[in-house]
C-alpha cells in the first residue's frame, strides 16, 4: 500500500475533517517553481472566472455587464462545455412539466397511430426516460416565445433575437416532426405540446389523484411533413407570454 | 501603515494562492472519484446504446441544423460525431470504440490518454444532442475536465498496479501537485453551482413561502417515490424547502472550515439521494455525490483502504486450523 499522506500521520480532530492548515514539520514542500506556478496560476485564474461567468451570465435576466463579459468568454465556455450552464435548478420556481402528444396521419389526413413522449412505460432506465423528458422540456421552451416579435423601432439586436427565436422553434418542431414520420413511417404528424400542472396539496390531501385530468391542458404545434416542411399556416400562438420556467435539472 | 497593510495583503494573498493550488496531495481522492465518475459517464454513454441513432444519428430527432441552431452556431461548439453519424455502422463502431475507452479511464488503464479522449466523448456528445441534456451531462463534463488533468490515474488504477507488477521504482513523493490542482477545481466547481443554484431560488415565491418542494415533490413526470403524502404535513414541506435553500446558498462558505466541512457534505447525502430515490434522478443524484467527495482528505480514503484490506486478508497472528 501506498504510503499514508502527510495527514494520515496527523491526529486529525475527526474523521471527516481535513487539515487545512497543517503544522509546518508535516506540510508538503511545493514542488513547483515560481515559474511553472506564475504560468498555472494565470491559467487556473481564467480558468475560475469563466466558471463564474457561465451561471452569472445566463440564462436571463442578468446584467449588461455580465453579457460582455460571457461574450469575451464566450469560445472558452463553448469549448469547455460550460455555456449556458445557469445552475438553476428548479428556480426560480419548480412549474408544470411538459410532455409532447403526436398523432400520426396518412397522405389523405387520416389518423393511423398515437404516442407521447416521455414515456414510462416504454422508455427505460430511467436515464433514458430522461433524455426524452428533456426534448418535451426543450421543446416547450423553444415554442414559449411571445406571439409578436419587437416593434420595429425596437433595437436591431432585440429583432435579430426575435426572429432567431422562430428559427430555433422552426427547426425544432420540423426535426423531431420528421424523425416521428421516419421512424413510424407515416406521411404526416400533428404534434402538441401538453402541460401538466401541479396540484395544490389540498387538492391531493383530499383525494385528487397527480394525473387528474383538469391539471392537463395542451395546445397544438402544427402539423408537419417528412421533409420537415409545416403543413399549417402558422404555429398557433401563445395568447399570453409565456411564464418563468424553471431551469430542469 | 497603508503601505505595511498592503504589503502583508499582497504576502497572504501569494502564500494563500500558493497553498491552494500548489500544495501536493496524496491522489487516492481522486483516484476513487475516477472510478466512481468513470462509471457513471461510462454508464451514461452506455445508455444512448438503446436508441443511439435515435438521439444522436443524422436523422435522428436532433438534426445537425438544430443542434447547431440550439449552440448559437458556434464554432466552438465542437464535436466529432457529425463526420460519423451520417452512418448507423460507422456510428455504431465509434460509439462502441468509444465505450471502450470510457471503460479504460474508469479502469485506470492508459490514464493519461484515456483521460483526454473520455474528454473529447463526453463533450462531443453533449455537443451533438443538446435538447437532450440535464444536469447529469453538466456534472459529467466537470469531472472528466479536471480527470483529464494528469493524475487520476496515480491511485486505485490499472496503471498504478501494472507498475507495481513491473516492480518500477516508486519510492519517489507520492503527493502530486497535479492531484490536488484536480481536487481543488472539482471543489471550486462544486461551490459555484450550489452558490447560484441558492441564489437564484431568492428569486422564486415558492421557495419563500416554502412550497417549493411539494412543486418537486409533487411532479409526477419526475416522481419516482410517492412522497404527495407530505401534502397533509405542510409545515415539514416548508422546513425541507427551507433548509434545503440554506444549505445551498451557505455551502459556498461553510464547506471550507474543517469544523463544518463534515455537517455540509453530510447534508448533501440525504438532500442528493433524496433527489435520486424521489425524483427518478438516481444518475444525478450520485453525479453531485461523487462531485462533493472531492471534499473528503485523501488520509480518510487511505483508512478505508487500509481497513478493506485488513479484512480481506487473513491475520498472520490468526492461529492455523488444525
Amino acid at each position: 500500500m501506498a504510503k499514508l499522506s502527510r495527514t494520515a500521520r496527523t491526529a486529525a480532530p475527526s474523521p471527516i475533517v481535513s487539515a487545512p492548515t497543517p503544522t509546518p514539520d508535516v506540510q508538503p514542500r511545493i514542488l513547483w517553481s515560481g515559474a511553472v506556478r506564475g504560468w498555472v496560476s494565470i491559467l487556473l485564474l481564467i480558468h475560475v472566472t469563466a466558471l463564474f461567468v457561465g451561471p452569472w451570465a445566463s440564462p436571463p435576466p442578468s446584467s449588461y455587464l455580465s453579457q460582455q463579459v460571457e461574450k469575451l468568454y464566450a469560445p472558452y465556455l463553448r469549448i469547455t462545455f460550460l455555456k449556458d450552464h445557469g445552475y438553476r435548478f428548479f428556480a426560480p420556481n419548480p412549474g408544470a412539466s411538459h410532455l409532447v402528444r403526436y398523432e400520426l396521419l396518412d397522405a389523405a389526413g387520416n389518423q393511423v397511430g398515437a404516442g407521447r413522449f416521455p414515456n414510462l412505460e416504454v422508455h427505460w432506465p430511467r436515464l433514458l426516460y430522461h433524455r426524452h423528458f428533456m426534448i418535451s422540456e426543450s421543446l416547450n421552451n423553444v415554442t414559449s416565445i411571445p406571439p409578436q416579435g419587437p416593434p420595429p423601432e425596437a433595437p436591431a439586436e432585440a429583432r435579430a433575437g426575435y426572429q432567431n427565436a422562430e428559427r430555433l422553434r422552426d427547426a425544432y418542431l420540423a426535426s423531431v416532426g420528421r424523425y416521428l414520420l421516419e421512424e413510424n413511417d407515416a406521411a404526416q404528424v400533428k404534434l402538441f405540446l401538453v402541460e401538466h400542472g401541479i396540484p395544490h396539496p389540498l387538492d391531493v390531501a383530499a383525494g385528487m389523484p397527480l394525473s387528474d385530468p383538469s391539471l392537463y391542458s395542451e395546445r397544438e404545434l402544427g402539423v408537419y411533413t417528412r421533409d420537415g416542411v409545416e403543413k399549417k399556416s402558422s404555429v398557433p400562438v401563445m395568447l399570453t407570454p409565456p411564464p418563468v420556467k424553471a431551469e430542469e435539472i | 501603515m497603508i503601505r505595511d497593510y498592503l504589503h502583508e495583503l499582497y504576502r497572504g494573498v501569494i502564500d494563500g494562492w500558493n497553498r491552494f493550488w500548489f500544495t501536493p496531495t496524496d491522489p487516492a481522492t481522486l483516484g476513487l472519484i475516477r472510478i466512481l465518475g468513470g462509471a457513471m459517464i461510462f454508464y451514461t454513454h452506455l445508455v444512448w446504446s438503446l436508441d443511439l441513432y435515435g438521439f444522436l444519428g443524422a436523422g435522428g430527432r436532433i438534426s445537425h441544423d438544430l443542434a447547431n441552431r440550439m449552440q448559437g452556431q458556434s464554432p466552438f461548439a465542437w464535436s466529432y460525431l457529425p463526420l460519423v453519424d451520417g452512418s448507423p455502422a460507422l456510428l455504431w463502431s465509434a460509439h462502441i470504440v468509444a465505450l471502450v475507452i470510457l471503460l479504460m479511464f474508469t479502469l485506470g488503464l492508459y490514464t493519461r490518454i484515456t483521460g483526454v479522449l473520455s474528454f473529447i466523448i463526453t463533450i462531443s456528445y453533449a455537443h451533438r444532442v443538446p435538447g437532450a441534456l440535464f444536469g447529469l451531462d453538466q456534472i459529467n463534463g466537470l469531472l472528466i475536465m479536471y480527470l483529464m488533468l494528469g493524475a487520476a490515474g496515480e491511485a486505485y488504477s490499472l496503471d498504478h498496479w501494472l507498475k507495481r507488477r513491473r516492480k518500477v521504482r516508486m519510492d519517489g513523493p507520492q503527493q502530486s501537485t497535479v492531484a490536488n490542482i484536480s481536487i481543488r477545481l472539482i471543489q471550486v466547481h462544486m461551490c459555484v453551482i450550489y452558490l447560484f443554484a441558492g441564489l437564484s431560488k431568492l428569486g422564486g415565491e415558492t421557495w419563500w413561502d416554502g412550497s417549493a418542494m411539494w412543486g418537486a415533490l409533487a411532479n409526477s413526470e419526475y416522481q419516482s417515490l410517492d412522497m404527495t403524502w407530505l401534502a397533509a404535513y405542510p409545515l415539514v414541506i416548508n422546513a425541507l424547502t427551507q433548509i434545503s435553500v440554506a444549505w445551498e446558498l451557505t455551502y459556498t462558505f461553510l464547506v471550507w472550515p474543517r469544523l463544518t466541512r463534515p455537517l455540509v457534505i453530510g447534508m448533501a447525502i440525504p438532500l442528493h439521494l433524496g433527489i435520486a430515490i424521489c425524483m427518478g434522478m438516481i444518475t444525478f443524484g450520485l453525479a453531485m455525490l461523487i462531485a462533493n467527495m472531492a471534499f473528503i482528505s485523501p488520509w480518510i480514503i487511505r483508512r478505508l483502504e487500509q481497513a478493506i484490506t485488513d479484512r480481506l486478508r487473513p491475520s498472520a497472528a490468526e492461529p492455523a486450523v488444525a
